[in-house]
């Protein structure tokens, strides 16, 4: 139904305020904006680990609420700013930025109000309640498919190499190019990429496989930067030009590996075989030897020797 | 003091601190402080060589030192911090070129001078380079003297001595 994810975040949003909302004001909680609270500060929870995300926002929010309602008890309206600014402090440096904005959150609504023991317990039921609400539903509705978001995650990434690396020859070449936005795509690419593979709390079995490929990826993203930077520096060697051949068939062989990558995670069936580029390779490197290349001619050749190594990595980790 | 002054006082804190989150990330200084830990990370591998036996550990930690990169470099384009980049990617490479480390061993003083020089490079800039330079000299020296001539793969090693002058040259154009 929802093409966009951020649609579907803000669907569940509003399902799990008004459902919260309704039960608040069925149970008659004292103040019923605490279980819509805890609800949408629950959505959207981490990809695949949803019910453990959940569970350590709960624990958190619990600990400020109870934090807070014993500092405004214990403390002078004077102390409490500063202690504020304290945890505040402490929180920015240390946890990451939506558990720390979780805290914040909670612990400043906590000291808005005088204490009250029975209002505490009734905002723990209300926050539980609301917890409870936002999980199911970002469990229910619109599920997360790990699989797919993932394969929707590297498709534009391994295009963005393929146009990055023919972008690099043609700077090799000095030849036309535009290898600054293409290397601005990549990098865009790069924090889109679904760092959630790390995180524990996946399934074991689904984690293996997709970290593997992924850790593939972004090394063989690496040897592009480095080959970017070698093809950079301005190569007055004789050679380049007997290199164009091998390097533009090269490149052919590679954006043919990169497309049959994206088709494979596409689903869709490989409609031809694969020509390895080991043979271009080593033409380039003999027209190289021969005449006694640059270094920096030597490392390219290393670079691509190390893209093929990555590329083939990268193939045994999608069997 | 006063409450209604208290809770104004409370909310910009609040805001203080959304905006330092997102500050924090921007600055070209968070640039330099994810590149050092991320030539830390790499020098480790290299002296404890135990890359094998830690690979997803190792990676996680790369991969999260490069995006924190890449946040800050998005934030300020200059193409000597792009350069700075390329060429620390372009030095991690050894991590899965040289299989052998019995080289890294006999290098590991060599490679533990770098080590610091670098950091202190990244850290407080220019003050360090020729510490830097002087470090890397070392390092290739005694490679190319003796452990050379008994390596399987001298040009993993040679191609990393290259990577670290290029270093140097664009911490020294910054």
């Amino acid at each position: 139904m929802f093409n966009s994810p951020n649609l579907a975040i803000l669907f569940k949003s509003l399902l799990a305020i008004a459902f919260s909302l309704a039960l608040s004001y069925a149970f008659g909680f004292k103040e019923i904006a605490w279980a819509p609270l805890a609800a949408i500060l629950i959505i959207p929870a981490q990809i695949g680990a949803v019910v453990r995300d959940g569970l350590i926002s709960y624990l958190l929010m619990i600990a400020s609420l109870i934090t807070g309602s014993f500092l405004i008890y214990w403390l002078s309206p004077a102390y409490l700013v500063w202690i504020y600014f304290l945890i505040g402090g402490l929180v920015t440096l240390l946890l990451k930025r939506k558990r720390a904005l979780l805290i914040l959150l909670v612990l400043l609504l906590a000291l808005l109000a005088p204490f009250s023991m029975s209002l505490m317990v009734s905002r723990i039921f209300s926050v539980t309640m609301g917890v409870v609400i936002g999980i199911l539903i970002d469990l229910l509705i619109f599920p997360q498919k790990v699989d797919v978001e993932f394969r929707v995650a590297m498709v534009p990434l391994l295009q963005a190499y393929s146009d990055y690396f023919s972008e690099i020859v043609n700077l090799l070449l000095q030849t036309e190019n535009s290898v600054d936005s293409a290397k601005n795509r990549v990098e865009e690419q790069w924090l889109q990429m679904p760092s959630w593979v790390f995180q524990s709390g996946l399934s074991v079995s689904f984690q293996a496989g997709h970290r593997h490929f992924m850790i593939r990826v972004e090394q063989t993203g690496e040897i592009l930067f480095a080959t970017h930077y070698l093809a950079s520096k301005k190569l007055e060697s004789n050679v380049i030009e007997s290199l164009q051949l091998p390097l533009l068939k090269c490149v052919e062989h590679v954006k043919q590996m990169f497309a049959a990558f994206i088709q494979v995670l596409c689903l869709k069936p490989l409609a031809q075989g694969l020509d390895d580029f080991a043979q271009d390779i080593e033409t380039i490197e003999k027209a190289i030897n021969n005449s006694a290349g640059e270094n920096e001619l030597i490392a390219f050749v290393y670079q691509l020797k190390d893209l093929r190594f990555m590329m083939l990595k990268m193939a045994e980790a999608l069997r | 003091m006063d409450i209604s002054f208290q809770i104004i006082l409370l909310v910009f804190f609040l805001i203080y601190f959304f905006a330092l989150f997102f500050w924090k990330g921007m600055r070209v200084s968070h640039f330099y402080q994810a590149m050092n830990c991320l030539q830390n990370l790499l020098f480790k591998i290299y002296l404890y060589r135990n890359y094998e036996k830690n690979f997803f550990y190792y990676e996680k930690k790369i991969h999260q030192y490069n995006l924190q990169a890449l946040i800050a470099l998005s934030w300020n384009r200059k193409i000597k911090l792009e350069r700075i980049f390329e060429v620390m990617q372009s030095l991690g490479q050894l991590r899965y070129r040289l299989q052998e480390p019995g080289t890294l061993e006999m290098l590991e003083n060599e490679l533990q001078n770098v080590n610091k020089t670098l950091s202190k490079c990244l850290l407080s800039r220019k003050n360090s380079l020729s510490a830097f330079y002087e470090s890397i000299k070392a390092l290739e020296t005694n490679f190319q003297g003796t452990i050379q001539v008994s390596s399987t793969n001298p040009w993993a090693m040679l191609v990393f001595i290259e990577d670290l002058y290029h270093l140097y040259d664009e911490l020294k154009n910054v």
